[in-house]
Parts: structure tokens; C-alpha cells; sequence
């Protein structure tokens, strides 16, 4: 082995069921023990990118590579890369001992190894004991780790994980998230993490594919993604955001624009993306985080933000924080997220008073697409 | 309400035992009770307890011979409609293709056509093509309806397996063939068992269509229909059969519990 090993590198990927495009030229290029998260909504071709990935698809065009070397039409049985399929897909005739133990006596493994490898890694799980017992006997959570195990016993260089907790109860997920999490680092494997779950997908991955309708539209990491997005589809998907639609005023060297939205007026806001085709009468979307706008009963008291007033018509308590949500002209609501610090004298804004809204224009995304 | 209910329950009871039961196990009962009577007109008065009829058939080479006639015919028949019944299977349970409901129907069709238009379409295959009317004609035959027997068998089966177990089996390291012998085969196991059983009864039992194609060959079922033709032969039959019967039946059963013990799973 020279140098590390693990780099998988997938170049516009393509694949067609019938007149469907589910994978329409898909690219990205993932470092060897990199958490990589490809998340998007049900059906956006997820599944069928990790099938490419893992040899069970060959793609109409396109090429897969693992360290550089090319695995696009190499079998699935031949390639260093596992998958933890979405329903698990354990072998419901087998015991658990002989389910984790399939890939290892495939590869010849001796039995002594074999015995002392799955009792280890069950341990690793917390499933001790747990040799004999069938997968119908199991819980779901109990399921995902013996599949998850049986994925990694071989250690391959690559793991695919096809939204492995998306069955599970939040508390069993929000637990198994940090069981991977430790799991990735101490085995040095790259992970393939696909989700449909955004929060999931910011927690865990050190970088993110978001996804749509057969394509990548954005890749980064967490933070990227969540304060960047590059379009309308990654601002709304990925957390929560007010999109305000308009048309571009005027426009400032550095990306800075004054955008006309009817029904509240002109605010401004920052372009990151494609700034080259800003122009005046161009439409776009204002993008404000609901975190990132203040609420109160008074006008800023110093200048530089963008301000509206609007009514509030739903007051949402979340414990963690306060969601309102107000009215404003032309039937448009915002939603504005308040922590909930106890002593604030915003907690006694109510139902039907007229609010100031105020957030920074660095806080606004103009985005084109 | 209550009353009603159970005047229901005990109709459908006495339906189930009684009628199903006189209907069609009685003649059965009657026939084994009678392989024991000492006379050879099969009628009461009873005339005594005897084995002479069990000792005629371990006599009777010509009997000897068609059983193991019937015997081997039924294994190869069984053999070829396994292999070629559980492809047909994965053809119609698995794969989406053009022409799939016709294929489904071409395999389901022996159980719709009467046996007799079976054997007479089959013996005049074997005519028009010039085949001379041998046991291969007679295992031929068999295996037209045979197949389809253990196409649908397996194929009920096949259609609750989760395709996706194969394809962890290959991600895990097994070729095509080693993912169908260690995952695929071991869960439909219990229909393959359960069709093997079915299948050899029914070449066994063959009569219709055996008779058209079978030549000078000499099968149980024809045994038993050239015997008839002897009224003293009669209680010999009678014994022979009861074996047979108790031999058949206790396949049934054990074909009937693995395929349910499949489908539970
Ligand atoms: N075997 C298949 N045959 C036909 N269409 C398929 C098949 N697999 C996936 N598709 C279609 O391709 C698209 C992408 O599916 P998939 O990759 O499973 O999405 P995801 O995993 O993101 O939910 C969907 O529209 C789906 O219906
Ligand atoms: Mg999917």
C-alpha cells in the first residue's frame, strides 16, 4: 500500500431508468477517510449514485475511480467498497454471527479470526450476546448496527451508507449518528453518507453534496452550505429560510445590491454567487435566515440595517428558541427565530402587535438561481 | 348473536369433517381396510383378516418392474422440471420484460387444458415429428406439465424475496452464482423441497397423458389400469395402492409444511 487509500472519484456520472434521468452528470472527487454527506430529497438519485458507486449499476456514461485507478465495470464482489443498504438487507435466514461473518469467509478468512473479529466489533456496538439470534429478532436500531458491522468487518476503503438511520426514532438516531461519527475516526474509512435529513447531514459531514432532480448543484462544507448556498433549492432545502423575490435596483462594486421587493420595499443584500450577471431589473431571491433577523417593539438603534414592520401573527414556543412568524403587505410572512433568554423584553411581544424587523445586509443572499 | 355464531361454527365443522371427509377420505379408509380382507370380492360381510394380498404384491415381478419404471421416470422428470421450472421462476418473478404476462401465461396453461387433449396433442407431436413412443416420450411429456408445477411453486416464493439481499450478497463479495446458492437458494429452499415433492408425485401418478405417449412402456398407473382388467387382481390392487397411498400422503404433508414454513418466514 502506498499512500493513503480510500480517494473515490466520480466523473459526470449518468444513468437512465427507461425515459427517466435519475443521475444526470454527477462529478465529485472525495479525499481517502473524508466524511462525505450526499444529501436531497426522495427520489433526487441518491441511491442509484451509491449503486454506481458500489458496482451493483453501471452507468450509460461516466467513470468511477478508487485511487485513481478506474472501477467503472469492475464487479461489485471486486471492489474495496461496502454499502449499508437502506432496509439494511440482512440476511434473514442467517444468525447474526453468520451475517457479519459472510465477508469474511468469502475473502478465506480462518475461522478463529473470524470469530474473535465479529465478537469484537459486536462488542464495539454493544451488541454482545447477540451471536445467535436472527435478524428478525432484532429492533431496527439493533438491525443498522449489525449492518453496519458486517459492512466493515472486511474494513474496506470505502463505505457507502444509504440513509442508514432514516427508520430509526430520533433519540436511536441522534445516538447512532455519534456511534458512526467515532466509528468513521477510529477506522479511517471514507464514508459515503446519503441522506435525505439536512440537519443530519450538517451534523456529520465534513463536507456536503447537496442534490437535485439528478444533479450536484452544491458542494462544502457544513458551514458553506448553510451560510452560502449557491441558489434558491439549497437556501430553502438546507435549514430554514425566508425567500424574498424581487428585482435588482441598483448594484454596488464587491456584490452588494439594492433589491425592490413589492409589498415591503428595497432592502439590500450580498451576492456570493455568479455576481457577474448581477445587473439592474434582473430577478432574483432575498435569502434571510430566520436567526438572522431581530425582532422588536423599536427601530434599530443604529443605522446600516435593512428594517420592515410587519404584524405578528403566530408566536411558536420551541423551548430552545422562539419562532415568530409575521405578516407582511401582499400576503407575505417572514419567520423570525428569537433565543429564548428569559429575562428579554422581547418574550412580552404578543400576538397582532406591528414589529420592527431588522437584519444586516451581509446577512441577506442575493441569489440568482 | 352468540347462538347464531355458533350454529355457524358447527355447520362449517360438520361441513369440513364430515362431507370433505366422507367425500374424500372414505373411499381411501375403505380401500386400505379392504387390502386386509380375505376374499376377493371387495364387499361385506367382512371374511377375515389377511396378508396374502401384501404377500402377492412382493410377488408380482411385472408389478415390481412397472413401479420402478414409474420410480425412475418420476426422478428424471423431477430433475429436468427443477432446473428448468426454477429458471422459469426467476424469469417470471424477477425481471420486467416485454411479453412477460404471456410467458406467465404459456407456463400456467397445462393446468388449464384438460389432461386427455395433453396427451392426445402430445402424442401427435411425437407423430408428426417421427419420435418413436418410448420413456423419453413418457419423461418428456411429464416435464410439459411438470415445469410449470414448479415454475409457480417457486416463482410464489421468489415473488416476496427482497432482490436487494442478492445485491448485499455481491457487495459483500459472492460472483452471481455464489449469491444465488448462499442467500437466494437457502430462502426459497423450502418451496424448491416443496415443488420436488409435488412434482415427482405428479409424473408418479401420471395416468392420462402417460397413456397416450408411453409406447410398450409399462408405468405404475398403467399397472394398476391393465390389472383392473382382472376382477381377481382386484385386492392386490388394493394393497399396492394402500401402500402407495400412505407413501404419498405422508409427502404431501411434509411438501405441504415446508412450503408453509417458507411462506411464514
Ligand atoms: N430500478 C429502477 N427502475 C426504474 N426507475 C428507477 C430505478 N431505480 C431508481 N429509479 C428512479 O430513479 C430516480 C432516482 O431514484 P433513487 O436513486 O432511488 O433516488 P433517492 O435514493 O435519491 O431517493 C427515481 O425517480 C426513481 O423512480
Ligand atoms: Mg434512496
Amino acid at each position: 500500500m502506498d499512500g493513503p487509500r480510500g480517494g473515490l472519484r466520480v466523473e459526470n456520472l449518468y444513468k437512465r431508468f427507461g425515459r427517466d434521468v435519475a443521475v444526470d452528470g454527477v462529478s465529485f472527487d472525495i479525499k481517502p477517510g473524508e466524511f462525505f454527506s450526499l444529501l436531497g430529497p426522495s427520489g433526487c438519485g441518491k441511491t442509484t449514485t451509491l449503486r454506481i458507486i458500489g458496482g451493483l449499476l453501471t452507468p450509460d456514461a461516466g467513470r468511477v475511480y478508487l485511487n485513481d485507478e478506474d472501477i467503472t465495470f469492475l464487479p461489485p464482489e471486486k471492489r474495496d467498497i461496502n454499502i449499508v443498504f437502506q432496509h439494511y438487507a440482512l440476511f434473514p435466514h442467517l444468525t447474526v454471527y453468520d451475517n457479519v461473518a459472510f465477508g469474511p469467509r468469502r475473502q478465506g478468512w480462518p475461522e478463529d479470526r473470524i470469530k474473535a473479529e465479529v465478537g469484537r466489533l459486536l462488542e464495539m456496538v454493544h451488541l454482545q450476546g447477540y451471536e445467535h439470534k436472527y435478524p428478525r429478532e432484532l429492533s431496527g436500531g439493533e438491525q443498522q448496527r449489525v449492518a453496519l458491522i458486517r459492512a466493515l468487518i472486511t474494513r474496506p476503503q470505502v463505505l457507502l451508507l444509504d440513509e442508514p438511520l432514516g427508520a430509526l426514532d430520533l433519540k436511536i438516531r441522534q445516538q447512532l449518528q455519534l456511534e458512526l461519527i467515532n466509528i468513521q475516526d477510529a477506522f479511517h474509512i471514507t464514508f459515503i453518507y446519503v441522506t435525505h435529513d439536512q440537519s443530519e447531514a450538517l451534523a456529520m459531514g465534513d463536507r456536503i453534496a447537496v442534490m437535485n432532480e439528478g444533479r450536484i448543484l452544491q458542494i462544502g462544507d457544513p458551514r458553506t452550505i448553510y451560510e452560502n448556498p449557491i441558489n434558491r433549492f439549497v437556501a430553502y432545502f438546507i435549514g430554514n429560510t425566508n425567500l424574498l423575490e424581487g428585482r435588482v435596483a441598483e448594484v454596488r462594486p464587491g456584490g452588494m445590491a439594492r433589491v425592490h421587493i413589492p409589498g415591503i420595499g428595497d432592502v439590500w443584500g450580498m451576492c456570493r454567487h455568479h455576481c457577474e450577471r448581477l445587473r439592474v431589473g434582473l430577478d432574483v431571491a432575498v435569502s434571510v435566515r430566520p436567526e438572522k433577523i431581530n425582532i422588536s417593539r423599536t427601530p434599530p438603534s443604529e443605522p446600516g440595517y435593512n428594517t420592515i414592520t410587519g404584524l405578528v401573527q403566530d408566536i411558536i414556543y420551541l423551548g430552545v428558541s422562539i419562532e415568530y412568524i409575521i405578516r407582511l403587505e401582499q400576503g407575505l410572512t417572514l419567520r423570525v427565530f428569537q433565543q429564548n433568554l428569559a429575562d428579554d423584553a422581547r418574550q412580552v411581544i404578543t400576538w397582532d402587535e406591528i414589529v420592527w424587523l431588522y437584519w444586516l445586509p451581509a446577512h441577506a443572499l442575493v441569489l440568482i438561481d | 348473536m352468540a347462538r347464531g355464531g355458533r350454529a355457524i361454527r358447527f355447520a362449517l365443522a360438520f361441513y369440513t369433517y364430515v362431507v370433505l371427509g366422507l367425500l374424500i377420505y372414505l373411499p381411501i379408509v375403505i380401500l386400505i381396510v379392504f387390502s386386509f380382507n380375505d376374499s376377493r370380492v371387495m364387499s361385506l360381510p367382512w371374511s377375515g383378516f389377511t396378508l396374502k394380498w401384501y404377500r402377492i404384491v412382493l410377488q408380482r415381478e411385472d408389478l415390481h418392474q412397472a413401479i420402478w419404471t414409474s420410480l425412475w421416470i418420476a426422478t428424471v422428470v423431477t430433475l429436468i422440471s427443477l432446473v428448468l421450472g426454477v429458471l422459469a421462476a426467476n424469469a417470471m418473478a424477477r425481471y420486467r420484460y416485454k411479453g412477460r404476462t404471456l410467458f406467465t401465461g404459456y407456463v400456467a396453461l397445462p393446468f388449464v387444458i384438460p389432461w386427455l387433449l395433453l396427451g392426445i396433442a402430445l402424442l401427435l407431436f411425437f407423430n408428426f415429428l417421427g419420435i418413436p413412443l418410448s420413456a423419453w416420450t413418457i419423461i418428456l411429456s411429464h416435464v410439459t406439465f411438470d415445469t410449470p408445477l414448479v415454475a409457480i411453486l417457486v416463482a410464489a416464493r421468489l415473488h416476496q424475496f427482497d432482490p436487494t439481499l442478492e445485491d448485499a450478497a455481491r457487495d459483500l463479495g459472492c460472483t452471481p452464482w455464489q449469491a444465488f446458492r448462499y442467500v437466494t437458494l437457502p430462502i426459497i429452499a423450502p418451496a424448491v423441497i416443496a415443488a420436488t415433492i409435488f412434482a415427482f408425485n405428479w409424473s408418479f401418478d401420471a395416468f392420462v397423458v402417460t397413456h397416450f405417449v408411453s409406447g410398450t412402456q409399462v408405468t405404475f398407473p398403467l399397472w394398476v389400469w391393465s390389472a383392473l382388467r382382472y376382477p381377481k387382481n382386484l385386492p392386490v390392487i388394493n394393497a399396492v395402492s394402500s401402500i402407495i397411498v400412505i407413501v404419498e400422503m405422508g409427502l404431501i404433508v411434509v411438501a405441504e409444511v415446508l412450503r408453509r414454513r417458507g411462506e411464514a418466514a
